[in-house]
């Protein structure tokens, strides 16, 4: 299949367009721009027929009228990264809460003060209980499949969802990649257009997101119930996907697993590097594998259990801080692997905040302190970034 | 209940009000702290009472204001605006 060279911001554009969504309201913010820039550029060259293109006044007034018209039954895209994304942050609960299945593309930038244009997860991740299915890309031709198939997994009506499909800024928003691109025919193929049943429609005029009473849990259930069936609708899908794309996806990324004794936990663009440094120290005959978390919303419970059982030692790489307790996802894994007959010991390292650069060197290093901690039999919790300040 | 025993609903588990106009069955001013009081001889009918209720909780009749009191939430509005001191204020349960 012939390649073409795109941006992750141009990919996730691509995205847009195959899917033919119907409104995208939008409004720019570093590292997004380009990806905004693309589908005006599209819009206004005729080559988005059937779409509009609505530039708004704040990231607020665009989740707020993409809520309106996935309300309606559109199909609804859009993207925003960092301070755009926590601006919106209010109105992704009632998308959530309202079943609107809008996709949206998040371009991970740190967040202010101080200010940084530069990439880690805290934007994206602190959007994590808000209902929505959270994705996260390691590469350009991931962030376009992961569209496509957000679309397909929000619209089932066993979820019904809206979905955030994440890259990281720069490293993948503004580096061309070859990706594969598919046609339109393929596209409309994977996913059919799309024909709601619980929105306002001409001959149907419904009450959305209404004040309940006694109700209240029973709606947060179904939002969380809806969550966990995608867990089964994103591995149904992969089979249609393969058949017309030729590339399958897991519910979590295992490489080099097999027989792995020490794993590293990671998440976007740094897994590159780190399954490069992996290679490496495999010829060195360390033992080592990673598990890339791709799936963050519904968290894939049993897949990532499953990957780590066997492990002896864990190194939780978070791109993220939840300043007070640690990276996010470290006691997301540990959590998980709580109930297991023998847990593995499980070692945190902070990295990358603001768009530090994870090195292959600096995988090694995180790699040779967690044997260090095997051996002693002690985790630690690191701030990696400050060994060098 | 148990995580797995809650039942998917599909939309039916979505909180939309598929009946118009239920609304008009609650009522709507229970939690209203004071209320409006028209005095007919103070009045001009000059319906700016009618024109800035912001919930439309007051019917006009051809003897002036009929304040509709399920609906009406107690903002005195109409008091304020009322050019000659026909409405006053009343505390509700007094």
């Amino acid at each position: 299949m012939k390649q073409t060279l795109v941006t992750g911001n141009e990919a996730a554009a691509w995205g847009a367009r195959l899917v033919r969504a119907k409104y995208i309201p939008n409004f720019p913010i570093t590292p997004q721009t380009e990806c905004i820039e693309t589908l005006a550029r599209w819009s206004a060259d005729g080559e988005l027929p059937g779409t509009y293109f609505d530039r708004m006044e704040s990231e607020h007034s665009v989740m707020s009228a993409a809520v309106g018209a996935a309300a309606v039954g559109s199909r609804v895209f859009t993207a925003t990264s960092s301070q755009g994304l926590l601006l919106m942050h209010e109105v992704l609960y009632i998308a959530a809460g309202m079943r609107l299945p809008i996709v949206m593309a998040t371009i991970s930038r740190g967040l202010a003060a101080p200010v940084t244009l530069w990439s880690d997860h805290n934007d994206f991740l602190d959007q994590r209980d808000s209902g929505w299915l959270m994705f996260h890309a390691e590469n350009n031709q991931e962030v376009l499949d992961m569209v496509l198939q957000a679309y397909r997994i929000a619209e089932d009506p066993r979820v019904l969802l809206p979905a955030m499909v994440n890259m990281d800024g720069y490293v993948l928003s503004f580096t061309d990649e070859p990706i594969n691109i598919p046609s339109p025919e393929q596209v409309e193929e994977f996913l059919p257009g799309y024909d709601p049943a619980h929105t306002i429609a001409k001959n149907r005029p419904v009450t959305v997101g209404p004040p309940v009473l006694d109700e209240y849990s029973i709606f947060r259930a179904q939002n969380h119930v809806a969550s966990r069936n995608a867990l089964n609708v994103i591995e149904e899908v992969q089979d249609d996907f393969e058949k017309i794309f030729g590339r399958r996806y897991h519910l979590v990324d295992e490489f080099m697993l097999e027989d792995a004794e020490l794993v590293l936990v990671t998440q976007g663009s740094m897994s590159t590097t780190a399954k490069a440094a992996i290679l490496e120290m495999r010829d060195e005959g360390i033992k080592v594998g990673l598990l890339r978390l791709r799936i963050i919303r519904p968290w894939p419970n049993e897949a990532v259990a499953g990957a780590l059982k066997d492990a002896k030692a864990i190194a939780v790489i978070d791109r993220n801080v939840a300043p007070g307790k640690g990276g996010i996802m470290f006691p997301e894994i540990i959590e998980t692997l709580y109930n297991l007959d023998r847990r593995p010991l499980v070692s945190g390292f902070v990295v990358g905040l603001g768009g530090n650069p994870q090195t292959e060197n600096k995988v090694k290093e995180i790699t040779h302190k967690l044997m260090d901690d095997l051996a002693a039999g002690r985790p630690r919790m690191e701030w990696n970034d400050l060994e060098e300040i | 209940m148990r995580e797995e025993e809650i039942p998917y609903k599909g939309i039916e588990g979505i909180p939309i009000i598929r009946e118009p106009g239920s609304a008009a069955k609650v009522n709507r001013g229970s939690w209203r702290l004071v209320r409006p009081v028209h005095h007919s001889e103070k009045c001009t009918k000059c319906k700016i009472c009618y024109i800035y209720c912001p919930d439309a909780a007051i019917n006009w009749t051809p003897d002036g204001p009929d304040i509709n009191l399920t609906s009406c939430k107690g903002c005195m509005i109409c008091a304020e605006e009322c050019p000659t001191g026909a409405m006053t204020e009343e505390k509700e349960g007094a």
